[in-house]
């Protein structure tokens, strides 16, 4: 509804319809915390252990961030986009199996809530940032694009990658710690934990091109969707290809 | 003089194209080692490149900081991630780890490491081990009958009678045994009533016979069938919540120590780290710990909070001023 609403805003320029979407991607994010609360309080543990639970979150965070995009850019369509993206995942997370189940023993920890929350919060930032840099890339191809409006799309999403990044970095190095309390090492090059280091380093590499290199627009969007591409295999591809530790489904 | 090649060799080592040609190198190092058996993390070029790495992090940091063009907060990334490097060389230079395994009663201060005994500088005595076990997991049947076409799940309790849909089969489940074990005398016990081994004794009525037949969750290889026609196989996947050693650590001294080592609660003693890492179903009161001395975890965890200083302080400082960059 928020996507068809935001889009329809954008086209027809009209505030009312425009207004009716905001409107519906806070009804339909505030909606999501409430499950989340639920089913938190249903099982006693916070919601985050399995790929059902993952997958609401990331809608949630997903649907934030493209709330506060909406709300502070105003850029047009990239709202709406990334309110699809929210959807999808909310989605394809009402299709895997949602029955609760106890926490197994290394899962049982606070550094759980501050660990995966603050991935979740990062990737769903990204999947905004990954939404804008595909949006400019295309735009790019337009003949006739306005430059003025393709350069502040580039800023939104380096914007969002900016925010994601200590959040990514929270999350990875609290996993250290975790895993330091839990397993003994805080770092065992478990294809988890490598995976999420190089998508870390692919991110630290594209604030670097843009900071030191100067790196802007095509070539900058290029950099964040192969982050992104990092991002789905370090949260889906390692449990469904490699394994290992952290193979929770 | 001699500080002008020093600069001229720092702008060399710090250059942002060297930085990204290793970062890059380090990526798909790294994502290799995720497919393949050879160990590349620990192999001496990966180590190279992180010491290649860690220069010219050191070198534009020290360029930066001579220069005042560093903002604090990269600065201080950078510098937390080079204290967590040096937490890193420390921790392997100076550290060790082995696993101490114990039965119940037993005490030991011999731990092993890549196939060498070790000794810890105490004793620890296993008191108990225990296994807490999820016992909602659900017992499941999937059933196929061949002539039927059918194949299905059935959700079953012990006692109760199920009808195959779209059969004439009935499924009793006549016992179950948590952790059956073969007896010569006995026959068939449960060792005890932890699901480690759970197995059904099921009767299956097909056209006024009925079959007596066992099934195991743990090995569906083992099940005997009369009847071809119609195929079962068990699955209890019944999880452990919890598991826990209870130990006395016994010092030099003659001074004792008691404590419950539990996954995410290990026992620090004497700079050692007591971590419960490994249990075995088939050898209840066994348990597995792991011993660390690392007194680079410290410095690694100093870098790591570093590291988040520093690019919490970077946003800040871009949200905070009106920039277009």
């Amino acid at each position: 509804m928020a996507t068809a609403a935001l889009l329809a805003g954008d086209i027809f320029r009209n505030r009312l319809v425009r207004f009716f979407g905001i409107a519906a991607l806070f009804g339909g994010t505030v909606a999501t915390v409430v499950a989340i609360i639920l089913r938190w309080l249903a099982t006693g543990h916070p919601p985050l252990s399995n790929l059902h639970e993952s997958f609401v979150f990331i809608g949630f965070a997903t649907g934030l961030a493209a709330l506060v995009v909406e709300l502070t850019f105003r850029t047009r369509l990239v709202g709406a986009a990334s309110a699809l993206v929210a959807v999808l995942a909310l989605g394809y997370a009402s299709v895997l199996d949602s029955s609760i189940r106890p926490l197994m023993p290394a899962l049982k920890s606070n550094w759980l809530i501050i660990h995966v929350t603050s991935y979740f919060l990062g990737y769903g930032a990204l999947a905004v940032a990954t939404v804008a840099s595909a949006l400019q890339l295309a735009w790019s191809f337009v003949p006739g694009a306005d430059p003025s409006s393709l350069k502040r799309i580039d800023l939104l999403a380096f914007r969002l990658v900016l925010l994601a990044f200590p959040l990514l970095t929270l999350g990875l190095t609290t996993g250290a710690v975790w895993a330091s309390f839990a397993w003994g090492r805080y770092w065992g090059w478990d294809p988890k934990e490598t995976w999420s280091l190089v998508t870390w380093l692919v991110y630290a590499l594209y604030l670097h091109l843009r900071a030191m290199r100067g790196w802007r627009g095509r070539r900058m969007a290029v950099v964040a969707l192969v982050g992104f591409v990092f991002v789905l295999f370090t949260f889906l591809g390692v449990n469904f290809f490699v394994g290992g530790l952290h193979s929770y489904r | 003089m001699t500080e002008r090649i020093l600069i001229k060799l720092l702008e060399k080592t710090a250059s942002v194209r060297l930085g990204v040609v290793i970062l890059v190198l380090i990526i798909a190092a790294s994502i290799a080692g995720t497919g393949t058996a050879y160990d590349v993390y620990h192999s001496w070029w990966f180590a190279v490149l992180l010491g290649m790495f860690g220069a010219n992090l050191v070198a534009c940091t020290a360029l930066g900081i001579i220069r005042g063009t560093t903002r604090v907060g990269s600065l201080i990334t950078h510098i937390g991630i080079l204290v967590v490097l040096a937490g890193v060389i420390a921790g392997s230079i100076l550290g060790t780890r082995g696993i101490l395994s114990l039965e119940a009663g037993e005490v030991s201060d011999a731990f092993t490491t890549d196939d060498l005994t070790a000794r810890l500088p105490f004793k620890v005595r296993l008191e108990e081990f225990r296994i807490d076990w999820d016992r909602s997991a659900p017992h499941l049947l999937h059933v196929g009958v061949m002539d039927a076409g059918v194949r299905t799940s059935i959700k079953v309790e012990p006692g109760s009678t199920y009808d195959v849909p779209g059969t004439d089969y009935r499924i009793e489940v006549s016992r179950f045994v948590a952790d059956l074990l073969v007896d010569r005398e006995q026959g068939i016990i449960s060792r005890s009533d932890n699901p480690a081994n759970p197995a059904m004794l099921l009767l299956i009525h097909h056209a006024g016979e009925t079959e007596k037949r066992w099934v195991f969750s743990a090995h569906p290889e083992f099940s005997m069938s009369k009847d071809g026609n119609i195929d079962i196989i068990y699955r209890h996947d019944a999880k452990p919540l919890d598991f826990a050693s209870r130990v006395t650590i016994l010092d030099k001294d003659g001074s004792t120590t008691s404590a419950i080592i539990k996954v995410n609660q290990p026992k620090k003693h004497r700079g050692w780290s007591i971590y419960q890492t490994s249990f075995d179903v088939a050898r209840p009161g066994w348990t597995g710990l792991e011993v660390v001395y690392d007194p680079g975890v410290a410095i690694v965890f100093l870098g790591i909070a570093l590291m988040n200083l520093g690019v919490f302080l970077v946003l800040h400082r871009r949200f905070s001023k009106s920039a277009t960059r």
